[in-house]
């Protein structure tokens, strides 16, 4: 076995990267230099050795003589120098993300204005209103109706017809309830909203003109009985 | 306790027992029965549209009786007329909206009892009764044939939350018969409005009222 020695130009230590893996290399940095030193059977020095951009290839000798391929006689002497392996002359570094340099903005929830003409399927209304109602109301008026109440002494009234009271209207896309009058900005919304934030716990989502919504959870509306409405203290 | 056992179970389970015994109801068995009719009273106004009439005690009592005897007699058919008279006599007057509402409470269940006897002979004495109390309590006989003519509705007309009641059960019921009476056709095509065609879309097919039906006959 001999010591191989090779000379690069610092700025070409990025040719060294496929020799990693290789074991037994050592490499030391020297004045704008790198060098490179191995093992091998005379002539057999790796490929990947013989590729390398070298500025001299040396086969080391006794008392750190260098000699040139073929030569009888010496060049140079070999310099003192820090060797470290391969893994340690080239450490490696995680890659840089691959995520885009700037995520794109969050698509506001808009209603606009809308020219369609939708049904009414929904009655936000004043609870004195609607208990008032209810109290003289025709059973039958009341039967296809369903209501909850809100903290906010308000009555949301779903069915149909709806009772003739005061009130903001809504119209029903799925199971989302939007002011009469008003759409999404964009429409497609509609069905992302409902698969995102409708479940078995919420059944409807209430809108206001601003995209501002509630969540109607599953079981607060509730029949419209005249002794429902009479026993209900919002 | 028979009578209050009977009224419990109809009232809550919506199913009745009766048995054989043709005893005269015991004091506390009425008192009791009182109790548990004012209770569902109570529980019923609260159905009622606007302020429902006053609890009249001996009028519920003697719909609750009627009802359990005529049941009875459904079942035991070898008792003779007399009886039967005796058992299923008219009672008080519906002269009152507070009697009417009262005696609702049991009489409401009229119907039923008439499909039950459904198997009897349309002669039948206790059938021919069933009639007869279901003519004289138009609000608890909605949906039943009572007869030729159709029974008088102006106490019911004129009281606000059996008023409305009224056109209730026979919208529900969609009694053609007492939608066609004068005074009544107007009550149930204000309370459809303009939704006739959702609720009751034969409503507006039947004929005109004519001054000849119910009460307003001169």
């Amino acid at each position: 076995m001999k010591t191989f020695v090779v000379v690069l130009a610092e700025s070409d230590a990025a040719a060294l990267a496929p020799l990693r893996a290789q074991p037994g290399l050592q490499a030391a940095r020297l004045e704008g230099a790198v060098w490179l030193r191995g093992d091998a059977a005379e002539p057999q020095v790796p490929v990947a050795v013989r590729q390398l951009p070298a500025r001299c290839r040396y086969w080391l000798q006794e008392k750190d003589l260098l000699f040139l391929p073929g030569a009888l006689t010496p060049e140079r002497r070999l310099p003192v120098l820090d060797w470290a392996p391969l893994t340690e002359f080239l450490p490696v570094s995680l890659p840089v993300s691959a995520l885009p340099a700037r995520l794109p903005d969050a698509l506001p929830i808009r209603l606009r204005a809308s020219g369609r003409a939708e049904k009414s399927a929904a009655l936000l209304s004043d609870w004195a209103e609607w208990a008032t109602y209810a109290h003289t109301a025709p059973a039958t008026r009341l039967l296809p109706l369903r209501f909850a109440a809100s903290a906010r002494q308000q009555a949301l009234i779903l069915g149909e017809p709806l009772p003739p009271l005061r009130g903001r209207e809504y119209w029903l896309q799925g199971n989302l309830l939007l002011p009469c009058g008003f759409d999404f900005e964009y429409p497609v919304l509609a069905e992302l909203i409902q698969a995102k934030y409708l479940s078995a716990l919420v059944e409807y989502l209430l809108f206001d003109e601003t995209g501002n919504w509630e969540e109607l959870e599953a079981g607060c509306l509730v029949s419209a009985h005249r002794s429902a409405i009479r026993m209900t203290q919002p | 306790m028979k009578l209050t056992r009977f009224i419990s179970q109809l009232l809550e389970e919506g199913r009745a027992t009766v048995n054989g015994d043709l005893s005269p109801v015991e004091p506390n068995d009425w008192r009791a029965a009182k109790a548990r009719l004012l209770e569902f009273y109570e529980e019923d106004l609260l159905e009622m549209p606007g302020n429902a009439p006053e609890f009249d005690a001996e009028t519920a009592l003697w719909a609750a009786l009627y009802i359990y005897n005529a049941l009875q007699l459904t079942i035991l058919r070898d008792i003779n007329t007399e009886t039967v008279d005796q058992l299923l006599s008219p009672g008080p007057q519906a002269t009152s909206a507070d009697a009417v509402y009262s005696a609702d409470l049991m009489l409401r269940y009229l119907p039923q009892l008439l499909g039950l006897a459904k198997g009897l002979s349309p002669q039948d004495i206790v059938v021919t009764k069933l009639k007869e109390t279901a003519a004289l309590w138009p609000f608890s006989s909605v949906g039943l044939e009572t007869g030729p003519e159709l029974p008088d509705v102006q106490l019911l007309l004129a009281h606000p939350s059996l008023r409305y009641a009224y056109a209730d059960r026979i919208i529900a019921r969609q009694d053609k018969s007492r939608a066609h009476q004068a005074g009544v056709s107007e009550l149930v095509a204000e309370v459809l409005g303009s939704y006739g065609a959702a609720f009751w879309p034969e409503f507006n097919t039947l004929p005109q009222a004519t001054p000849e039906y119910g009460s307003q006959k001169s």
